[in-house]
């Protein structure tokens, strides 16, 4: 299983690695991800560009109206924080397509797929002696998500490096007990541009 | 320098994810796991610790999880607490119980295992504090089974049995269904309510001595009514719109697993398969502990009628075992009676 899930990561990563490949990511991003909203955690996000190409479109009047698109690779690394329940880490590389206005107004969706670590705190355990003792506790899951962004690009308008984006996710581990766990995850970040595409 | 700081802070907080205490006081509020054959069960107890009585909760199912209504104490068990603590756990399989399991781990031995570590957890976090065990519905299969099973439950003080569901014969249930139909037809008819409904009941009853077909099992049921409808009680409430928020914003609650996902049905079905065509009551003659039976009259999932052939087939002296029939309740009897229900169990456990 844990075999599988490597080549698959290796593949996605492979994928970037073709082409006018730099380590740099084009965004570097920040975000607040709360576990049902108000369970706290963050994440910190590497955003690579694998493609951007224009749509063009003529509205009713005959006018021509431009939306840039976007295929993405996004190396996230995170956490959460689950008072009582888990502390979990994660590792999630997504794959995006998105677009955006000529005001920067931009919408995303995308999926990932990846690893959980959990830690699990005040447990305890009875040993074969019958004591009872304090143990450390966690497990290892794979891990998916599929999400919709909504956002706005101050770039595209005002050539500010800045980003702002709302991302609710439904997310997964698995296996599970005794098959999946869901999370709901509602990520407020912002995303800094360290490089054009 | 922004962004180093962000990852300190996260790995902060998951090292400092507080601690719990295990205090002996008046109004405790302690979550932890149990970690059994690399599963990790969640533990709450809550109330008073200090009375060193801690009464284990073995909810309904199977399949069900329990913490969530814990958490706004959706059982009305709040005037226990304030006497006595009170343990709460996702069972196997349930709620918000982790880790990574073969499915063939849900079994009823290993049920077995899971609630004497817990009782050993307790035991030793607590100070060994006298433990009793509550359950309800098919809670108390799994209870009668632990108690009949470890010979070591002796530290086991007292069992509280709430309408508990030990025969899981469907045939011989609804023997127990057809009694309980005529009983409460007879009852009606002697307070003069509604004669002519309950006498055409009787008629039924008489002309269908064994009920088996889905059709004679709809007419049965439309004598009594659902719960609510017309002579059996609700069943527990759902939950106030104030308080699933609660549970999903607030809590040490991950509402998913215990609502949005197959683990109930799978874990529902395993332990159905297991116990399907059993019953425990033949085997009661081996309790000795001091025992609460607490039934509720219109309970038309257990009928009485059955929780009292359970009472009586309950080895302990009787002196030591009870039988409590409440006029005002169905299945879930502190749903529909909590303070009667919360007076009988304190003073159970008070004596014990």
């Amino acid at each position: 299983m844990m075999r599988k899930f490597i080549f698959v990561l290796f593949v996605i990563l492979s994928t970037s690695t073709m082409g006018q490949f730099s380590i740099i990511p084009h965004n570097i991003g920040i975000s607040y991800l709360g576990e049902t909203v108000t369970h706290p955690g963050g994440k910190i996000s590497l955003m690579y560009n694998l493609a951007q190409w224009n749509k063009v479109k003529k509205s009713k009047r005959g006018l021509a109206k431009t939306k840039r698109r976007n295929t993405t690779l996004n190396l996230n690394f995170g956490g959460l924080y689950h008072q009582r329940y888990q502390t979990a880490l994660f590792f999630l590389p997504e794959i995006e397509f998105s677009q955006s206005n000529k005001k920067g107004w931009h919408w995303a969706t995308g999926i990932g797929v990846g690893y959980m670590r959990t830690i699990i705190k005040n447990t305890y355990e009875v040993q074969d002696d019958g004591s009872v003792e304090a143990v450390n506790s966690g497990h290892n899951y794979g891990m998916t998500n599929i999400y919709f962004t909504y956002g706005k690009d101050l770039y595209i308008q005002n050539k500010k490096r800045w980003r702002f984006f709302l991302k609710p996710q439904f997310a997964i581990a698995f296996p599970n007990f005794p098959a999946v766990t869901g999370y709901f995850l509602m990520e407020a970040g912002i995303a800094y541009k360290l490089r054009q595409f | 320098m922004r962004i180093s700081a962000y990852i300190f802070l996260l790995i902060g907080l998951t090292l400092i994810s507080c601690e719990e205490n295990f205090l002996l006081e008046e109004n405790t509020n302690t979550q932890f796991n149990v970690r059994i054959n690399d599963v990790e069960l969640p533990v709450l107890v809550r109330g008073n610790t200090a009375s060193k009585k801690i009464i284990l909760f073995v909810n309904d199912g199977p399949g069900l999880p329990i913490l969530d209504h814990a958490h706004i104490d959706l059982m009305n068990f709040k005037d226990i607490e304030s006497s006595f603590a009170i343990a709460y756990f996702d069972q196997r399989g349930t709620g918000n119980a982790q880790g990574v399991i073969n499915k063939g781990s849900l079994t009823l031995k290993q049920y077995n295992e899971d609630i004497f570590d817990i009782i050993r957890v307790l035991e030793a976090k607590y100070d060994q504090p006298d433990i009793f065990i509550m359950s309800h519905g098919f809670g108390s299969y799994l209870s009668s089974f632990f108690l009949l099973s470890y010979e070591d439950s002796n530290s086991v003080k007292g069992w509280i049995n709430l309408d508990g569901n030990l025969l899981i014969q469907e045939s011989t249930v609804w023997e127990y269904k057809h009694t309980f139909l005529v009983n409460i037809a007879v009852e009606e008819i002697g307070l003069g309510n509604n004669i002519a409904h309950w006498t055409d009941a009787l008629d039924w009853s008489a002309n269908n001595p064994t009920i088996s077909k889905q059709a004679q099992k709809d007419q049965w049921r439309s004598y009594l009514g659902n719960p609510s409808e017309f002579i059996i009680p609700s069943e527990q409430r759902d939950l106030l719109t104030r308080e699933a928020f609660d549970i999903i914003f607030t809590s040490s609650y991950n509402p998913f697993p215990a609502l949005w996902s197959r683990n109930y049905k799978i874990t529902a079905e395993r332990i159905s398969e297991e116990v399907n065509g059993t019953n425990l009551i033949p085997e009661l003659s081996h309790l000795t502990l001091p025992t609460l039976n607490i039934w509720g009259r219109y309970d038309d999932i257990i009928p009485p009628e059955l929780g009292e052939d359970i009472y009586d087939a309950i080895g302990t002296p009787s002196a030591d075992k009870y039988f409590e029939v409440l006029l005002n309740s169905g299945h879930q009897p502190f749903e529909n009676e909590p303070s009667l229900v919360s007076q009988k169990v304190v003073d159970f456990v008070g004596k014990y």
